[in-house]
């Protein structure tokens, strides 16, 4: 049994113990690190973006905040007599415009028809007809407003503060004045900070996906490495070795996996012991009842030898009768002798004993020990000087049973050709008989074959072909069976020289 | 399968990029309310000026602070003064209609009244408010002069005041009232408004010769 696993694993070795993984274009691995990068990088620019979007936010708030305060205040400690003077309020508008909060602006005024600026166009193109409209608007109390408008790519903070007086020092109510002061300033500076964000943003998210790719391939390897495993051994099992089992550690879905596997694996191997158990015993069986049968049967042959010498002074009937359990005796000490050589082969105790020797001088002798030498019958064509590594006696069976089975089932004359093809022994046995039946053909090496199911008795023990199969495999070679175009099978040996 | 589920994240992907691209730099923002306007202070103080309430050229009330302190020039257009009248303290102003004298030289404390204020609100811009803008809706008086005198029947907010009294006013002018532009209206109201108390909540109520107005406050 254990020869048996040994030489399946033996096997499974000459064809590659590890064989290499295929490379996936899109395997786990790629999938995997792909997966993870994808969420670092939706993770990485949504974090970024609200970070961006909070922060840029914030900084535009505060400009605007001060912007707007800074301006109102400023507005606030205006003087102005109505009608408002135009070189009073240009004078006014100078001196906000150089205490400008957080920067320096412009400042444009627009009461009735008048339009004053601290600079020298009266009015600014950048401040829009909605902000005006709004900070004109007609009401008890109007209200200051700002708006960002980008113009030519620059980025400007407008506000507008309207205007009002107390009608009274301590009780009047605020009426607007029809003064609407304007600020202008450019964002360029936030526009700096808010691409400083960007800029850094981006920089940060880079590398944060560079650092995203390590546990990306760590756990693409913890996930991997118990699928490689379990691959390994599978191909193992699949070579014969049963007791594979697989490290199953931790409590995730793989080692799951892998402690089925081993489950599966053990009852196998228990099943696998059983059937060969069995198998074992059946063969004992046999080979123990054909050693049994030798010995009575070895008297019982030397009994009928005796019966056979005297049966010339008996009368015709019981000669007939002695004559015959003679011939049947025989037979059966051949067929208890083929059965133990063929459990020898099944419980792989056939050994074999190779020698260097001339192959035709072995075929040679045993056509003389079989008395197979008259040319009308077997036919030799033997190339001389073919040395081989054969066992002489294995060998010997070959021979002889090929040769007899054609003599037997086929029609002399019996024609044995032996030559070498390469590094290959070829011994071809063909007869000139009916040749053998296509449907019979596959069979013909299995044990007890009858090619005619009516003719129940034959002269062989119906395990010749069989013995000679189990042989030429021992020696590393095949046998083949076939029927030639001109009639007649052919029995071809082929072994290693 | 797997295009299906490498699809949505793609998408996805592209859909926040769009968003993160479309986010960037500064952008236009519609007019933001920023608090209140800003308060300044109109000289003279309140005790020494008369307002009057004009239109701008948006059809908004452009208010004109008149000096009327003790060494201010006259608030009234000069084209109404004589060329003669100096050394005199009491002198007929034939803008005010017959009856009426304008008393320049006294020094005025507290207030002018209201019927003087509403007498120069008739009279006009002068040429310096109208280089500004101004303008006014109401007609010309023709040498007649609106009368100002308690209303009787005005106390109909009184109720709802929690301040629990407000003046009221009844103005008499000499043009018809009813076919009077919104804009004029606001101008008399206002201007009686404030000439009356500096508060300005006094209720006006306009009746000319073709009828009464309800009665107004200037709070538009």
């Amino acid at each position: 049994m254990r020869t048996r696993t040994g030489e399946g694993a033996g096997a499974g070795r000459r064809r590659g113990r590890a064989p290499r993984l295929r490379p996936h274009p899109f395997g786990l691995r790629t999938r995997l690190v792909l997966a993870f990068l994808l969420v670092a990088a939706v993770g990485c620019g949504t974090t970024a973006a609200l970070t961006y979007r909070a922060a840029r936010n914030a900084i535009l708030e505060q400009a605007q905040n001060t912007a707007v305060s800074a301006f109102r205040e400023q507005v606030d400690e205006l003087y102005v007599s109505l009608p408002v003077s135009p070189e009073s309020l240009r004078t006014d508008l100078l001196r906000i415009a150089r205490q400008g909060k957080p920067r320096p602006w412009r400042v444009y005024a627009e009461y009735g028809t008048v339009r004053v600026s601290s600079t020298d166009r009266p009015a600014s193109s950048v401040i829009t007809p909605e902000l005006r409209a709004r900070a004109q608007a007609r009401g008890a109390s109007p209200h200051a407003g700002f708006q960002r408008v980008v113009k030519n790519g620059t980025p400007y903070l407008t506000i507008a503060v309207p205007a009002v007086f107390r009608t009274h020092a301590t009780e009047g109510t605020a009426r607007p004045t029809g003064l609407v002061v304007y600020a202008v300033m450019e964002l360029n500076e936030e526009e700096a900070d808010v691409e400083a964000m960007v800029t850094a943003a981006r920089d940060g998210a880079l590398p944060a996906l560079a650092v995203a790719l390590v546990p990306a391939l760590l756990a693409a390897r913890g996930v991997l490495r118990p699928v490689r495993e379990l691959r390994h051994a599978a191909h193992s099992m699949g070579r014969g070795r049963l007791d594979t089992r697989i490290h199953a550690k931790g409590s995730d879905e793989l080692s799951d996996l892998a402690r089925t596997f081993n489950e599966s694996a053990a009852a196998l191997e228990r099943s696998v012991a059983e059937l060969r158990s069995a198998e074992a015993r059946a063969r004992r069986f046999a080979s123990d009842v054909s050693h049994e049968l030798r010995t009575p049967l070895a008297g019982m042959l030397a009994v009928t030898e005796v019966l056979d010498e005297d049966a010339g002074s008996l009368d015709s009937d019981t000669a007939r009768a002695v004559r015959l359990i003679s011939a049947e005796t025989g037979k059966l000490a051949v067929l208890v002798e083929d059965l133990m050589e063929i459990s020898r082969f099944d419980a792989r105790a056939a050994e074999l004993h190779t020698d260097e020797v001339d192959a035709a001088d072995c075929v040679r002798k045993t056509l003389q020990h079989r008395h197979w030498t008259d040319p009308a019958r077997v036919v030799p064509h033997l190339a001389e000087g073919i040395r081989a590594r054969l066992d002489p006696r294995r060998f010997d069976v070959v021979v002889a049973n090929l040769v007899g089975n054609a003599l037997r089932h086929g029609e002399a004359p019996v024609t044995v050709r032996l030559y070498a093809e390469g590094d290959v022994l070829v011994t071809e046995v063909s007869d000139r008989g009916p040749g053998i039946d296509p449907e019979v053909l596959p069979h013909v090496f299995d044990r007890f074959y009858k090619a005619d199911r009516a003719r129940t008795r034959s002269e062989g023990s119906g395990l010749g072909l069989a013995i000679t199969l189990e042989n030429v495999r021992l020696h590393g070679g095949t046998v083949t069976a076939a029927n030639r175009p001109e009639g007649g099978a052919v029995f071809t040996v082929r072994t290693p020289l | 399968m797997r295009r299906r589920t490498g699809a949505a994240p793609l998408s996805l992907l592209s859909l926040l990029s769009l968003l993160a691209l479309a986010g960037c730099g500064i952008q236009e923002t519609d007019v933001v309310e920023a608090g209140g306007a800003a308060t300044v202070v109109v000289q003279p103080v309140p005790e020494e000026r008369m307002t009057l309430y004009f239109l701008g050229p948006g059809g908004g009330t452009m208010p004109m602070a008149r000096d009327v302190g003790p060494h201010a020039p006259s608030p009234f257009p000069s084209r109404t003064r004589p060329a003669d009248g100096a050394g005199d303290d009491r002198m007929p102003y034939e803008g005010f209609g017959p009856g009426y004298e304008v008393s320049t030289g006294t020094p005025v404390h507290g207030r002018v009244p209201t019927d003087k204020v509403l007498a120069a609100l008739l009279a006009g811009p002068t040429d310096e408010e109208r280089a500004t803008g101004a303008t006014t809706a109401l007609p010309g008086a023709g040498g007649w002069t609106p009368r100002v005198e308690p209303d009787p029947a005005g106390t109909g907010r009184a109720g709802t005041d929690p301040a629990g009294s407000v003046p009221a006013l009844r103005l008499r002018t000499p043009f018809p009232v009813r076919d009077l532009p919104e804009a004029a209206v606001r101008q008399l109201v206002c201007t009686a408004a404030h000439a009356e108390h500096p508060a300005g909540r006094s209720e006006v109520t306009l009746t000319g010769p073709d009828g009464s107005l309800p009665a107004a406050r200037c709070d538009d």
